[in-house]
């Protein structure tokens, strides 16, 4: 099977971020290089009350009464930016085969405040008040779900839970069912909305939070001399990925290729990087291959880079070990912080965009170079530079990693 | 202070993208659309706003009988049909 034939055509791409509801917004915002975290409400009390939140998620304005009474957040972010795709892919869903239209969602948590909410209930002694809805709008595979239910998709559908890994999972799963010639047409990525008391306290329990609360703005410092960890956050993209052939027929334009997907479990600490970044660069040497592409070939890489010392470093080896010389590297995190399951689909949506512009945004905050880092962190401005392949990265909790490859058209 | 009927039609057209127009005495839940799932999510919602216990409210009920019960006090008393779930 030729390259061009194992890739997958995306031609739809649907973000929702701290930066703004839709993809234009968040790359415009992503531009100015400035950080969307800000002190949070719904924190208050704990030792780190800042986050990135959306704004103005109105569920019920974004996505109709009809659908936003069931839908717990992470849902209805994932079905509007479904939406979003859909619509940017130029696709009637009454048009489409159904049953060749899958749907993969990553998510890492689901929804967590429906779990406490309904809990209380019961810790109150009123189990007759829980919601007969608590599983249908919490559960993680239920993005996936209510997308189907949507736009009507009958085909294979299917939640991902690989921690921070997850939405660049669903891609690279959704890339397989396209190869396998199971689907014409999957929508895929990822949506998370975990910006809730109980992981905010576990994640600063663990250490993995930047504690810089009096300068929400500069908390999250990717690849810094003095980053200290990430900052909780939110959101949802979804990726419509087509058989190359089915979008010619159609006679749509693709905004770029995913032509390689690795995947790898480091088997090292249940919540810490291999030190080394062997499973990192295990992941990524893999979709390479997968692409039958050279190290040489990457123009880019769009790092996980969450701004904790442990990531930080790991990722730099892992990317030292793979490149002879490393290119040019961003992370967004510094701007929209951490969305968990989200974040790698959000990070590889603007990775096609930036294919698609020739221009790598800027990684927020990052102003000292952390010398044992050893990149070309693109900082303070974006690039402008000619790109024809980047690579996107995402590793989670258990050491599960996730690395895609995308080209340009 | 608004009535039962109007706190009924109020919790459905908020909630469930209705027109207040469809929601009319003699309808019951089920002409309306709804399913029994969405019927225990709306009965919870009348609960938070007139403190009382609305289990089991059958899908065949109407608009009237259920305001009926409600300016009764005993809705939970006098509705038993367990609602059903798929899986």
């Amino acid at each position: 099977m030729s390259g061009q034939c194992r890739a997958a055509a995306v031609t739809g791409l649907g973000v929702i971020s701290p930066a703004g509801v839709g993809a234009r917004a968040t790359w415009d915002a992503l531009l100015t290089g400035r950080s969307t975290a800000a002190r949070d409400p719904g924190l208050v009390g704990l030792p780190v009350d800042i986050s990135c939140q959306v704004p103005d998620f109105d569920t019920t304005r974004l996505v109709g009464r009809k659908a936003a009474w069931r839908l717990d957040r992470f849902v209805a972010m994932a079905l509007l930016a479904a939406r979003h795709a859909v619509a940017d892919a130029g696709l009637d869903p009454s048009q489409w085969d159904p049953a060749r239209v899958g749907v993969v969602i990553g998510t890492g948590t689901g929804s967590m405040e429906r779990y406490v909410t309904e809990f209380a209930k019961l810790a109150a002694g009123r189990p007759l008040d829980i919601s007969p809805l608590a599983i249908t709008r919490s559960v993680p595979n239920m993005a996936a779900a209510e997308i189907a239910l949507d736009l009507t998709a009958t085909g294979p559908n299917f939640a991902v839970s690989t921690a921070c890994a997850s939405g660049s999972s669903a891609l690279g799963i959704a890339r397989d069912l396209l190869r396998a010639g199971t689907c014409d047409i999957v929508l895929a990525g990822g949506a998370e909305s975990a910006r809730h008391p109980i992981p905010a306290a576990c994640f600063h329990r663990m250490g993995a939070l930047s504690c810089r609360t009096d300068d929400p703005a500069g908390a999250c410092r990717p690849f810094d001399a003095a980053r200290d960890g990430f900052v909780l956050s939110e959101g949802a993209a979804v990726l419509v990925l087509e058989r190359p052939e089915h979008a010619h027929a159609r006679g749509a334009k693709p905004r770029a290729q995913l032509v390689g997907y690795g995947a790898s479990c480091d088997a090292y600490h249940y919540a810490a990087p291999d030190p080394e970044g062997r499973g990192a660069a295990a992941a990524l040497t893999a979709a390479l291959a997968d692409a039958e592409l050279t190290p040489r070939d990457i123009d880019h890489v769009n790092a996980h880079g969450t701004g904790t010392r442990l990531n930080d470093l790991a990722e730099a080896r892992a990317l030292h070990a793979v490149f002879p010389e490393p290119p040019a590297v961003t992370s967004l995190k510094g701007a929209l912080g951490h969305a968990i399951g989200a974040a790698g689909a959000i990070e590889a949506a603007v990775t096609v965009m930036s294919l698609q512009q020739n221009t790598i945004p800027p990684t927020a905050n990052h102003e000292d170079p952390d010398l044992d880092i050893d990149l070309d962190i693109v900082a303070k401005a974006p690039r402008s530079t000619p790109l024809s392949a980047a690579a996107s990265t995402s590793f989670g909790f258990g050491g599960q990693n996730a690395a895609l490859v995308f080209r340009s058209v | 202070m608004p009535t039962s009927a109007e706190l009924i039609t109020s919790t459905l057209t908020e909630t469930f993208d209705l027109e207040p127009a469809e929601v009319t005495p003699e309808r019951t839940f089920e002409d309306l659309g709804l399913d029994s799932l969405a019927l225990v999510e709306m009965g919870l919602m009348l609960q938070e706003r007139t403190g009382i216990s609305l289990d089991d409210v059958p899908l065949r009920t109407t608009i009237g009988e259920l305001a009926a019960l409600l300016d009764g006090g005993a809705a939970d008393r006098a509705l038993t049909t367990a609602p059903n779930s798929g899986s």
